[in-house]
This record gives C-alpha cells, structure tokens and sequence, in this order.
C-alpha cells in the first residue's frame, strides 16, 4: 500500500483548472520526482495534499487515512512536513526558534532534542547563526533551515517545492546530496523540481505533469526520450 | 521636578502600553483591528472594582479579576465576532463592524447594569503617600508600576521561551506556514484574544485606580490612544507598543506639565502624525502588512 494515494484529484481556482484528475502515489522510503513546466499544476497538486487548496473532485489518503475531513495542522500533525516553493522560513523568528517549531506538533517528546543536534549536524552553518533573525540567512542557508525545520517533524513524508530554485549550482547540488541521504532514514520524499535532471537522477519514480493531467510515469524517464525532448532540453537522438 | 513627572509619565505610559500591546498581539494575528478591545479594558475596570465593593478585596485580587474576566470576554469576542466572519473568507468590513457593534453593546449593558456614572474604588485605595525628597509617590501608584511592568516582562518570557508563545509569533508572521508546522492557528488566536484582553482588563483595573473613576465610556479615549500607539510603535509589534506606550505617556505628562492641559489628547495623535513622517512603519517596523 502507498504511504501517499492521490487520487483523480481536480482542483480549479475560479475557471481555471489547475489539477483536472491527477492520481499519483509514493511509497514507503521512495523518491518521487514529479517534473513540469511552470503552470502545470505542481505546486497545487502539494497544496492539496496540505489541505490548503480545496479539491473539487478526487480524494487523498496518506497512511491509510483519507485527509477529506482534515485540517492543515492535522495533517501535519499525521506525519506530513511540506517545504513551498520560496522555502518560508519565518523571518524574525530565530534559527533556533524556526527548527524548533518544526517539532510543534511534537509536544515536548523528549526526542527532539536528539533531532535538533542532529539536524545541526548535518546543517553546520546553521549551529553557528541558531540565535540570528532567520531573515538574514542568505538564500541557501534558508533553504537547509526549512528542511532541518521539516526533519524536526519527524515526517513520514517530505513534500519539497522546487528546493534548488534561485540557489548557485554548487549549493543546489548539496541540498540535492542532502535528500537522497534522508531516504536512509526511511523517509519519503515527493520532489517538485524545474531541474528535472537532477530531480530525474534522484528519484526511482517520476512523474510529469503537462497541464494540470499526468502525461508520462515511470522508472526510468531520464532515458526517455520524449523527457528528454521536453524537459531536459536534448533532441532524441535514436 | 522632571523626574516627578517622568515617574507620573511611565506609571501613566506602561497602562498605555499594555493597552497597546493588545492591538498589536490580535493585529499580528489577524491584521485586523480589534474594535471592540477599549469595551474589553472597561469590562475589566468594572471587573475590578466589583471584587473590591462586593468582595471587600484588595487591589492584587482587583487586578486578578480584571484579567480573567477580559480575557474571558476576549474569548467570547473571538468566538462570536471574530471566527464566524472569518471561516467565510475574506472580507475586510465585516469584522470591523462586527467588532464595533460588540464594543458597544459592551457599553450598553455596563451602562445597564451599573449606570453611567463614573465611580470609584474605597477611600483607601488611594494608598499612603511616599515623599522621597525628589518625587513623592502613592502606594497606588507603585502598585501600578509594579503591576504594569511584570505583566510586560512576563508576556515577554511567554513569548520567547514558551512553545505556545513562540507559536503567537509563528502565526503572526505567517499563518500559512505557521499551519503547515502543525500550529493549529485557530487555537492560537482565541489564546491570542485571551492573552491581549487579559492585558487589558489589568490595565483598566490599574487605570481606574489611578484616577479612582471607572464608567462604561472609559474605553473610548484609551481605545483611540492605544492604535495611535500601535502606529507609533509598529504594526503587530509587541515591543513597539511598549516602547511607544511609554512614550506617549511620558509625552503627555510633560506636555501638561510644560504646554497646556488641554493639548493632552492632541498629544498622542501629533506624536503619532510626527513619528509616521519620519518612520512611516512606525518604531518597530515587523513587515506586517506589507506582504503575506
Ligand atoms: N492562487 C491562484 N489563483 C488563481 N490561479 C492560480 C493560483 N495558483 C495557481 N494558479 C494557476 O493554476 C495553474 C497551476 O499553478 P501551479 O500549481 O502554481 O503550477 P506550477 O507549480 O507547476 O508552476 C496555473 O495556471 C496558475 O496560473
Ligand atoms: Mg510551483
């Protein structure tokens, strides 16, 4: 069974249709890149599945549970953790402070702080700014504060929006590095990604979204050729 | 003589503050202006003085009793004037007049109740006079600093230090986010209502000891004072409200004291036009408002 079962999801903001019967699923411990061009229905499609986007048709389960009757919070609180496009770290708030609320839902489980030196870890520029406003991190810093902040929830399922936009290669490539370690840790990982090369090698499964409809799905789409075409800006040779 | 009235300016200052500190939590929250919150500062001031008359208590339980009883009210308020209008979009009207028709039912049914008349706590209240050679002082008004003051630093500790706490100010700067780290953010605003009507029904309790009067318009001047503060200090900044609470008070003092007695209350709309010129986001500018 799917961890995540998107199911002929439409969603339309006014008359336009963003998602028009999208079904998708991620399983346990799987990378899933989900690729498109901007205006497909991307970062709508996460918006559902964080209840922020009403859906018209279509249902949504995770774990086993339908998300129908729940609230953003809840499904947070089910073990979903969400970065959006443009990161939305909280400013003002402390480094310390943004990781920390990461572990709301938490309550006060004597783990998290386990976590949050772990997180340190693997984000040392974080450690050295943790009582510094998070609106002064530059960008790629940001970027490591909203995924530590989203491992503190101990999820179950990682839901990132375009994590490498507007960050230099060689930052964009750690941050990269960084979510094909997390698998380890038995998490799984939904990736949005305008980099669809990078998105492609990472993941084991991949979807492309053209217009609000799945288009292509499969194992091995960095070696097809109308991906190639498309979204990797190569013509098929063969 | 200045330090005299720099005393009178900070006692009269911190009451405004807290006042003030109000709008700014549930501006932060909701980037709406809670219109009824002077009615919440009444109903404490009344709150306060009933356990005084009724109960023959003294000014601590006076004080407690302001607070629970508005930050109650300010449940209450959120529950019926603020969230129904809320789940049903965006509409930034309803609230408004929600808000101010609330305020004044608030003013009707005091006005019922204990008459329009302004009264005033037992003789005693008045407290002993200290004279320390440069400033004298009441026991009143130290009680008023003392109370004013702890409550400022205990919402300072509660919002840095607390989970809760930290929550208010997640959700203030963006609820979406905010939900998305599993803060129930409704919860975090009827807390917030509680919070910031708490605040402002211990200032009234403080401010109807203070000038010994309490009447169901009370709320009105202090309602009007407090956003002029709010603007000052920075909208939905909590340290802005302080800051320009104080200022505000020590300006009036010395304004009366040095000007004339009926510039008072032109005082805090001049300050507020003078530090809007020069810092257009007020003291302490958050952002909010801007975007979201
Ligand atoms: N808040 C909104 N209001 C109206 N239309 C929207 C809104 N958000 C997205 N859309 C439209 O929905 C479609 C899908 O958008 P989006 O999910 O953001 O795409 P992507 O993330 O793939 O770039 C686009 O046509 C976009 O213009
Ligand atoms: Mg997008």
């Amino acid at each position: 069974m799917s961890l995540l079962a998107i199911d002929r999801v439409k969603v339309t903001y006014g008359n336009v249709v963003a998602l028009a019967g999208v079904s998708l699923a991620v399983g346990t411990g799987e990378i899933v890149a989900l690729i498109g061009a901007n205006g497909a229905g991307k970062s709508t499609l996460m918006k559902a599945v964080m209840g922020q986007v009403r859906l018209a048709e279509g249902s949504i389960s995770f774990d086993g549970v339908s998300l129908a009757s729940r609230r953003t919070h809840e499904r947070a609180s089910l073990g979903i953790a969400y970065v959006p496009e443009g990161r939305g770290t909280l400013r003002q708030l402390s480094v310390r402070e943004n990781l920390l609320m990461g572990a709301f839902a938490r309550r006060r489980d004597p783990a998290i702080a386990d976590d949050f030196a772990r997180v340190l870890e693997r984000f040392p520029p974080l450690a050295e700014r943790l009582a510094l406003p998070a609106g002064t991190l530059s960008g790629g810093q940001q970027q490591m504060l909203v995924m530590g902040r989203a491992l503190m929830t101990r999820p179950k399922l990682l839901l990132l929006d375009e994590p490498s936009l507007g960050l230099a290669p060689l930052i964009a490539a750690d941050i990269f590095q960084t979510i094909s370690s997390l698998t380890e840790t038995g998490v799984s990982v939904l990736l949005v990604e305008q980099n669809a090369h990078a998105a492609l090698k990472l993941a084991k499964r991949a979807y492309v979204i053209e217009m609000g409809k799945i288009a292509l799905q499969g194992p091995d789409l960095l070696h097809d050729p109308r991906v190639r075409e498309s979204y990797l800006g190569e013509v098929a040779l063969d | 003589m200045l330090l005299q009235q720099l005393t009178n300016g900070l006692m009269l200052g911190s009451t405004y503050a807290l006042v003030a500190i109000g709008y700014s939590l549930i501006f932060g929250v909701l980037r709406l202006l809670h219109l009824a919150h002077g009615e919440v500062f009444m109903v404490g001031a009344f709150a306060g003085l009933i356990v005084v008359l009724w109960f023959s208590l003294g000014p601590f339980a006076a004080v407690f009793g302001g607070l629970v009883v508005a930050g109650i009210l300010g449940i209450i308020l959120e529950l019926v004037a603020f969230r129904p209008i809320r789940r049903r979009g965006d509409n930034y009207l309803a609230p408004i007049v929600s808000s101010v028709g609330a305020g004044l039912v608030l003013q009707e049914v005091m006005t019922k109740l204990f008459g329009a008349e302004q009264q005033g706590f037992p003789r005693q209240f008045a407290g002993a006079v200290y004279d320390l050679g440069i400033i004298s002082i009441t026991s009143t008004q130290i009680f008023i600093i003392v109370v004013a003051f702890a409550s400022m630093i205990a919402l300072h500790l509660f919002v840095t230090r607390s989970r809760l706490g930290v929550a208010i100010r997640a959700t203030s700067e963006n609820l979406e986010i905010a939900s998305i780290l599993g803060i129930n953010v409704d919860f975090v605003i009827m807390l917030t209502f509680a919070i910031a009507s708490a605040l402002g029904g211990i200032a009234g309790v403080l401010v109807g000891l203070n000038f010994n009067a309490v009447s169901p318009f009370m709320g009105i001047d202090m309602a009007t004072k407090g956003m002029a503060i709010m603007l000052i200090g920075g909208l939905g900044s909590i340290y802005g409200a302080m800051a320009g609470g104080l200022l505000l008070g020590v300006g009036e003092v010395l304004s009366v004291a040095y000007l004339a007695s009926s510039y008072r209350d032109a005082f805090a709309f001049g300050l507020m036009i003078i530090v809007l010129l020069l810092r257009p986001r007020g003291l302490f500018a958050t952002g909010i408002g801007e975007a979201r």
